[in-house]
């Protein structure tokens, strides 16, 4: 193979395609999770939503809950300890404008997902979720799960049975008289 | 004895081998993730330090007892030793060809806009897939090292060329697939970038683009592809040359190379054909309707197979053009498999697109009869499903199927063909496959007219006509035609004037001998003269 220039073309093309994609990641500030900027008007419901989404990618969990009318996730016992948003099992996240009707707003979100076939090719789906979101003390607050972010529980300590040999001394009659 | 001693060696040597790679892997690996944070795993470290500490040394240990053995010639040739080579390589390039495609991925994705998770996360992974690409890198060389030591690459003889052969020929025909699905995706997401999939609102993106992803995957593909079926063509293409041993030049596994290509080619380009066909008809009957993305997806899909698919089987027609075998001459196993198969193949994507015709034309003849509830829509896909399935399938049927009866025809080998087992099971199974479809349908529509004779369930002979009449009468034409084929077959044979192949030979041999022996009698009797 040392004589082969195509072999050797296609090596070198991929290295430096590596160094350049290496490179653009390093640059690219939008790339990276804490670049995210919360938006300063939350009298529009979908920036409400848009918060919602960077509060979760900054791991805020006080912050997010904050953007909720009612506690999500049940009743939070346990406590959630982490937020995580899972970009790989979705495409593409757009938030839509939202829809005013009174005390209510809807704001659709639209999920791109990509499925690939199992020889060649892909199939694209679009998902519409619309969430609701409802006027609380003046502000927008969520009234349902954001899809995407998926809470982490705190560790309930699981009581551990004393050892059957921890109390022999006084609990076990010794026989004999 | 020896091939005992061969089998103990080799065997320990490779284990060895393994362990020593997915020890040193992991524990990179583990290490790495307590450098990033992420915790100490005491008991993986511990399991893959010990699967070190026990493999590195027995591995050196047997390296050291092959390096002995390999002083003798015959050891240096041993088919055993090639198939512990090649494993090695092929273990290797696994290993280099899954990690350099889950690298390029890594860093394509986000390159291309789509948001990492966690910097941390992507950071390590990406750490431990350079570790695993350089532990199938070290593969790699460790296998060359052994071929440099043997001298003997491309002259090894029997198993020991056939182990070469099939690792070169497991890379080239890999390599070419992912080449095809990689080249296939880009081109998809090129006309994605065109008319994109869906139409979204134009709302700011969250998560970035949704098709960086995709597209990095395609280009890790295509790139990862592209770089294993190099390998594989130079090879191949080294040894097509007229200086190549003939050994080399006419082995099966190097023919199966490219006639496994022209067939990849081939079925891509005539899937894509038949399903821009049947999409064609469908807008012709007024029958492309719903959203974009349940159309154009699978449309683009074909649209991108299509150019791949030519280009490949172009490119590996015309490296198996020159090499074919002279007219009159008797073709390669490799070559008649190809035509048979290609030809079994194209007549059964005929036979399924004429019997969605025939059926669409019995139920628009007889449908008043059958009292189905139909709608005026109810023709247009099985219509253009078999309309398109014959267009690509007779064409390829005929053209190949001309080229096996070209060969009953040729001088001395036309009987040798006739009586081949290839050419047997193709028409025997075709026939017998005809045959039982003929009997259930035909059983169907006997039983109706017993019914209706009786008196009873009368309402479904129409309906079962219908149904049964299309494939009974495909799969009858395609009985006669291979009967008759098979009659004139044993009709030839039977024929005391055509000698097959193998008594021309052995009529040649028997008069080498007999002018052998005439020239031994001359010399003889010249000799009592003088």
């Amino acid at each position: 193979m040392r004589e082969d220039r195509v072999f050797w073309t296609i090596l070198s093309a991929i290295v430096i395609l590596v160094l350049v994609a290496g490179a653009v990641v390093a640059l690219r500030s939008n790339a990276r999770p804490h670049q995210w900027q919360y938006r300063a008007d939350e009298s529009k419901p979908e920036n409400v939503v848009y918060n919602a989404y960077v509060a979760a990618l900054y791991d805020d969990v006080d912050r997010f809950l904050s953007y909720f009318a009612t506690p999500p996730y049940g009743d939070q016992r346990p406590k959630i300890v982490h937020l995580h948003v899972e970009f790989t099992r979705t495409g593409e996240l757009r938030i839509g404008t939202a829809v005013v009707e009174g005390e209510t707003a809807y704001v659709p979100i639209y999920i791109v997902r990509e499925h690939p076939e199992p020889l060649l090719g892909q199939r694209i789906h679009v998902e519409v979720r619309r969430i609701r979101l409802t006027r609380q003390n003046g502000q927008w607050r969520l009234t349902q799960e954001l899809p995407g972010i998926y809470p982490e529980f705190e560790a309930i300590p699981i009581p551990v049975p004393p050892h059957p040999s921890a109390g022999n001394d006084n609990s076990t009659p010794q026989g004999g008289d | 004895m020896r091939n005992v001693q061969r089998v103990y060696i080799y065997v320990m040597a490779y284990a060895s081998l393994i362990g020593v790679i997915a020890g040193l892997i992991n524990l990179v690996q583990i290490l790495l993730r307590h450098l990033f944070q992420f915790g100490f795993e005491v008991e993986d470290f511990a399991l893959w330090a010990g699967v070190l500490v026990v493999t590195f040394p027995l591995h050196v240990g047997h390296a050291w007892w092959m390096a002995r053995l390999v002083r003798e010639e015959e050891e240096r040739r041993a088919a055993l030793r090639k198939l512990y080579t090649y494993a090695i390589l092929t273990l290797g390039t696994i290993l280099t060809a899954s990690s350099l495609y889950q690298l390029l991925q890594t860093v394509l994705s986000p390159a291309l806009g789509s948001k990492i998770d966690d910097l941390t996360v992507w950071e390590l992974h990406l750490l431990e897939m350079v570790t695993v690409l350089l532990g199938g890198l070290l593969l790699l060389e460790y296998g060359i090292i052994i071929i440099r030591q043997d001298h003997d690459f491309g002259q090894e003889v029997g198993w020991a060329a056939i182990w070469r052969r099939l690792y070169i020929f497991l890379v080239g025909i890999s390599g070419l697939y992912l080449s095809i699905r990689g080249a296939i995706g880009v081109l998809q997401m090129g006309y994605f970038a065109l008319l994109p999939p869906v139409a979204l609102p134009g709302l700011p993106t969250f998560l970035g683009p949704w098709w960086a992803v995709p597209l990095a995957k395609h280009l890790a593909t295509l790139l990862t592809g592209l770089l294993l079926w190099r390998v594989g063509w130079f090879w191949e293409a080294q040894w097509s040359r007229a200086s190549a041993p003939a050994a080399e030049r006419e082995s099966l596994l190097r023919q199966a190379y490219y006639y496994v290509g022209v067939a990849l080619g081939l079925s891509v380009f005539l899937v894509a054909l038949a399903y821009l066909f049947r999409q064609g008809l469908l807008w012709l009957f007024g029958s492309m309707r719903g959203p974009r993305e349940e159309w154009w997806p699978s449309l683009s899909l074909a649209l991108s197979a299509l150019p791949v698919g030519l280009v490949v089987w172009l490119g590996y027609r015309g490296q198996i053009l020159p090499e074919q075998h002279p007219p009159k001459e008797y073709p390669s196993l490799v070559e008649r498999l190809y035509i048979y198969i290609a030809s079994a193949v194209g007549l059964s994507v005929a036979w399924l697109g004429i019997v969605n015709i025939v059926r669409v034309l019995t139920r628009a003849l007889l449908w008043e009869t059958a009292s189905y509830s139909l709608t005026t829509e109810w023709w247009h896909k099985p219509l253009a499903t078999g309309i398109a399935l014959s267009v690509v399938g007779l064409p390829t049927w005929f053209w190949h199927w001309r080229q096996a009866q070209q060969w009953i025809h040729l001088p001395h080998v036309g009987l040798r063909e006739r009586t081949s087992l290839l050419r047997r099971v193709y028409l025997y199974g075709f026939a017998l496959v005809a045959g039982l479809i003929v009997i259930v349908d035909l059983s169907r529509v006997a039983q109706q007219v017993w019914l209706w004779i009786l008196g009873v369930e009368s309402q479904k002979l129409w309906g079962e006509i219908v149904n049964a009449s299309g494939p009974a009468l495909t799969a009858f034409l395609i009985w006669v035609y291979h009967m008759q084929v098979i009659v004139t077959d044993a009709r030839v044979q039977k024929q005391p004037d055509m000698l097959s192949e193998e008594d021309v030979e052995k009529l040649q041999a028997e008069k080498e001998k007999l002018l052998q022996r005439l020239k031994e009698i001359e010399d003889k009797l010249s000799a009592m003269q003088e």
